[in-house]
């Protein structure tokens, strides 16, 4: 009998070719790898934001990509690439964050931290100062979150609006309020 | 330190190499690349899977029905072909507006992900019912073919391989129903937080 869980793989975004239209399949590699070559360390950051460890930024990252490379064949260039990228990375995080919150929260805490790069004293304290910046970060409610990545990713107002759906207006008052958050978590940190 | 020095300084610090490693977390492209085609074929796969098992299960009970025609036979075509009917009917009405976003922003992906996760609940309901009626369908459509003799609470006791794998399937698809039920309550909990997070901030 017919699969049950139709209702739950359905894309966000068409499937290339799965209709039969016709999809330059060379053009897309390409385009994909350039993307990724450009963007992938801004992604992944954005996805490390959303995940407690590297293998869940990584599967995230997956997700993120495959989202990407279905969508690219019908990206027409209605906004920029850095756009269009980072609002399929978002709805995918968003995705996944609904998807993993239980876990999530149970793992809170166990935020890895690399180690930093051999010898010098001020690489530690930035690399300290980085990986709390990044654990105030992950700890922000999704909403201020969401425009403080996409803001220290270098996106202006207009392209966040863009990306999350809301006026340039409350762009603005997220971010501040972001940023207050922020600036008490880091505060709180030292 | 003044407001746009901070956000530079965070800026920096954010875009860093050091710290948690953000580029380790870009997998190698060709790697990525592979899998992400991997994943892709497989959706496809999985796609044309629904419609192959339509068509065999479907045309596997008509051309019984033709080769060996009787009431019997023909009740058990009609039958799987409602029972076809029926899944897609609900399948397609559940996806009604639901196959893309209106817009390609994140708020509208929000709601679209809440839509969706409304439609995989109430789904697991109809699928419920519809796995039941079939089952009892074709346990009776059996018991009649096979003119058992056996009084039949006797005859569905696990006491054969089949009747017991019947038994084992129906166990495991229901503990399937509510782990997955429970599975997108509680995403659907976190979408309408999310959703309430993003409307209620005080400045939208």
């Amino acid at each position: 009998m017919k699969s049950y869980m139709a209702t739950d793989i359905r894309p966000a975004f068409p499937v290339p070719g799965a209709f039969g239209e016709t999809v330059d399949k060379t053009q897309i590699d390409e385009q994909f790898d350039r993307l990724l070559t450009a963007h992938g360390p801004a992604l992944s950051r954005l996805a490390a934001s959303y995940t407690d460890t590297a293998s869940d930024r990584d599967d995230l990252m997956q997700e993120i990509a495959l989202a990407i490379w279905r969508a690219l064949p019908r990206f027409r260039g209605e906004c920029s690439e850095r756009t269009f990228l980072f609002r399929i990375a978002q709805n995918r995080s968003i995705a996944c964050l609904a998807r993993n919150r239980g876990r999530a929260l149970e793992r809170a805490g166990e935020i890895e931290v690399r180690d930093p790069a051999p010898n010098p004293e001020s690489d530690l304290a930035a690399s300290q100062r980085a990986a709390q910046l990044r654990s105030a970060i992950r700890r922000l409610p999704v909403v201020y979150r969401q425009v403080i990545t996409l803001t220290l990713e270098g996106l202006g107002y207009g392209e966040i609006a863009e990306v999350l759906g809301v006026s340039e207006s409350n762009v603005g008052a997220r971010l501040t309020r972001a940023r207050q958050m922020l600036r008490e978590a880091l505060e709180k940190g030292q | 330190m003044s407001v746009d020095l901070e956000l530079e300084s965070w800026r920096q610090q954010w875009q860093s190499p050091t710290g948690e490693s953000p580029a380790a977390g870009v997998p190698r492209k060709l790697d990525l690349r592979k899998k992400v085609a991997r994943q892709s074929r497989l959706m496809r796969l999985a796609l044309a899977l629904d419609c192959l098992v339509t068509v065999v299960i479907g045309g596997g009970v008509t051309l019984l029905a033709a080769r060996s025609w009787g009431l019997d036979t023909a009740s058990l075509a009609f039958a799987t072909w409602v029972f076809l009917a029926a899944a897609w009917t609900f399948v397609l009405g559940a996806n009604s507006g639901n196959w893309s976003p209106a817009s390609q922003d994140t708020a509208e992906f929000l709601e679209l992900s809440i839509r969706r996760a409304h439609a995989a609940i109430r789904a697991t309901i109809f699928q419920t019912v519809l796995f039941w009626t079939e089952i009892v369908f074709c346990l009776g459509w059996i018991y009649r073919h096979n003119g058992v003799r056996r009084p039949v609470l006797v005859w569905l006791l696990p006491t054969s391989i089949a009747m017991g794998s019947v038994w084992v399937v129906s166990l495991a698809f229901s503990i399937f129903i509510v782990w997955f039920r429970r599975r997108k309550r509680r995403e659907l909990e976190c979408l309408i937080e999310l959703r309430k997070q993003a409307g209620g901030d005080g400045v939208s």
